[in-house]
């Protein structure tokens, strides 16, 4: 399991542990508890990063859905990823707010 | 209670390359060509909303609806400015329309520009960046490439949508450019082109993507009576919607489909008292190939899951069931973008009024569906051949 987040003013989940609310800045969230595994929804390699990124890429980013919690945007760790959808997914760190994610090794 | 409401006046500028060209500039040349054929006096104009998106970003510009009404002669009317990423232009359609449906005043004109090309394209992906919401998309490294990126894989997955499937929305964009004399590019593309080009956010590469581009267009809308007097064949204004979607990727339950689309669709033809088959023709925002796929299916103008077969069959070209941005689109009309709601405006009327260079036969109603951000903001038009 891992920590998410409910924000009190907007109510968005977020895959961290403490507040900030990443997406509206309020102090106020609520600790909750959801799985560290996940379902792919989607991915993409972006190959030309915005001009106020400090990464050249390509990076992976993904969309997966927390067991029966939150759907969240971050990272696979492979850089060039190739799918495919609905694979699962382990998270393995929040590196600077971000969820980043490796396809799962073992059944659990 | 509301009246009629009927576009009397249209003015574009070429979308593509205006070095040089200030966005009011360009605004105020589309707008006075909208006046003139609407043969309305600037004092006869109630009021102004212009479309725009990140002119204070990439020109250190603002206040340009003032600006524009100044430019172009207006009395001392409420100038308005609205945004709404992607889809300002539209918005700042409804707003014109609600003005004359409601009374307000008898003309408005809706303007929409953008100036793009003079800045380096990392730029101009952090400045249309400035559309995403502030949490874990920013902070994941999105760009609207790679919103669309995601759409592609999760439609890929759900309805096994093909690479040749996407790229017949190319061909057919790039060849219906070519016969629009207001497009940026346009030509022949053939699949071997559009997988040899390099990747933007896979599957997406370059030629799936629309051009960076400067533009302008203007629309002037009035009362029934002021209509009769235009220089032109008056278009009625069935329906104007505007719908509000999920601004995060986690909060679209579904990433093949939008939320505000289906709204807004659902809304405009209500509105409007017709039916997505009622429609001659649809101008939609194919911001990138895959979108022309969602948003057709959104529209209900396609079943589920078969807007690339459709292209791929030609079934939405012109002169098949169900023709899609006869215009190009943003693919190859190009994508102002805060123009882009108001050029297909432009496109719409022209193919009704049976001027347009890549004329639908018999056209007699149209929609325009104008997209903003991820999906946070949609504007649908209803409109027909007033003699229909
Ligand atoms: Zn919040």
């Amino acid at each position: 399991m891992t920590t998410i987040i409910e924000c009190a003013s907007c109510g968005r989940l977020s895959l961290r542990d403490a507040g900030p609310c990443p997406a509206c800045g309020a102090a106020k969230v609520t600790a909750k508890q959801a799985a560290d595994r996940g379902v792919l929804v989607s991915w993409t390699v972006i190959r030309r990063p915005p001009k106020n990124s400090t990464e050249t890429g390509p990076y992976t980013v993904a969309v997966v859905r927390l067991g029966d919690g939150p759907t969240v945007c971050g990272r696979i760790k492979n850089a060039e990823f190739a799918g495919p959808v609905g694979v699962a997914l382990d998270l393995r760190a929040i590196e600077n707010g971000v969820p980043v994610f490796e396809p799962a090794r073992t059944v659990r | 209670m509301t009246r009629e409401v009927f576009i009397a006046g249209i003015g574009s500028t070429v979308f593509g390359v205006h070095k040089g060209t200030s966005p009011v500039a360009l605004a105020s040349q589309a707008a006075q060509q909208a006046l003139a054929e609407a043969r309305c006096a600037p004092d006869q104009i109630g009021a102004l909303y212009l479309g725009n998106f990140v002119s204070g970003v990439l020109n250190g510009q603002e206040v340009l609806a003032g600006l524009v009404g100044d430019r172009i002669g207006l009395g001392p009317v409420p100038c308005t400015k609205v945004e709404g990423a992607c889809a300002s232009g539209g918005i700042a359609f409804r707003h014109a329309y609600l003005a004359v449906a409601h009374g307000l005043c008898d003309a408005a004109i809706a303007v929409g520009v953008e100036t793009m090309t003079h800045a380096a394209t990392p730029q101009v992906t952090s400045a249309l960046n400035c559309a995403l919401d502030p949490g874990d998309d920013v902070m994941a490294g999105l760009t609207f490439p790679g919103l669309f990126g995601l759409i592609w894989n999760a439609h890929a997955a759900r309805y096994g949508t093909t690479r040749e499937q996407v790229a017949a929305i190319v061909t057919k964009n790039k060849a219906n450019g070519a016969r629009n004399p207001l497009a940026q590019m346009g030509g022949q593309i053939g699949l071997d082109e559009i997988v040899q080009a390099p990747l933007i956010a896979d599957p997406l590469r370059r030629h799936d993507c629309s051009p960076i581009s400067d533009g302008a267009a203007a629309v002037v809308l009035t009362s029934e009576a002021l209509a009769r007097r235009a220089g032109v064949e008056p278009i009625r204004v069935l329906a104007s919607a505007q719908c509000r979607g999920t601004p995060y990727v986690g909060g679209h339950g579904d990433l093949t489909s939008f939320g505000a689309t289906v709204a807004a669709a659902n809304r405009a033809y209500a509105d409007a008292g017709i039916s997505a088959r009622d429609l001659s023709f649809v101008e939609l925002h194919d911001c990138f190939s895959i979108a022309e796929i969602a948003d057709s299916e959104d529209l209900g103008i396609v079943p589920r899951g078969q807007g690339g077969r459709w292209a791929l069959e030609g079934r939405t070209a012109v002169g098949g069931e169900m023709p899609i941005n006869p215009s190009g689109g943003l693919l190859a009309k190009g994508h102002p973008v805060g123009a882009t709601g108001l050029g297909q405006v432009y496109e719409s009327v022209l193919q009704l009024r049976g001027q347009h260079p890549n004329q639908v036969a018999g056209a007699r109603t149209a929609a325009t569906h104008n997209l903003g951000g991820t999906g946070v903001v949609c504007v649908v038009n209803i409109l027909q051949r007033s003699g229909a």
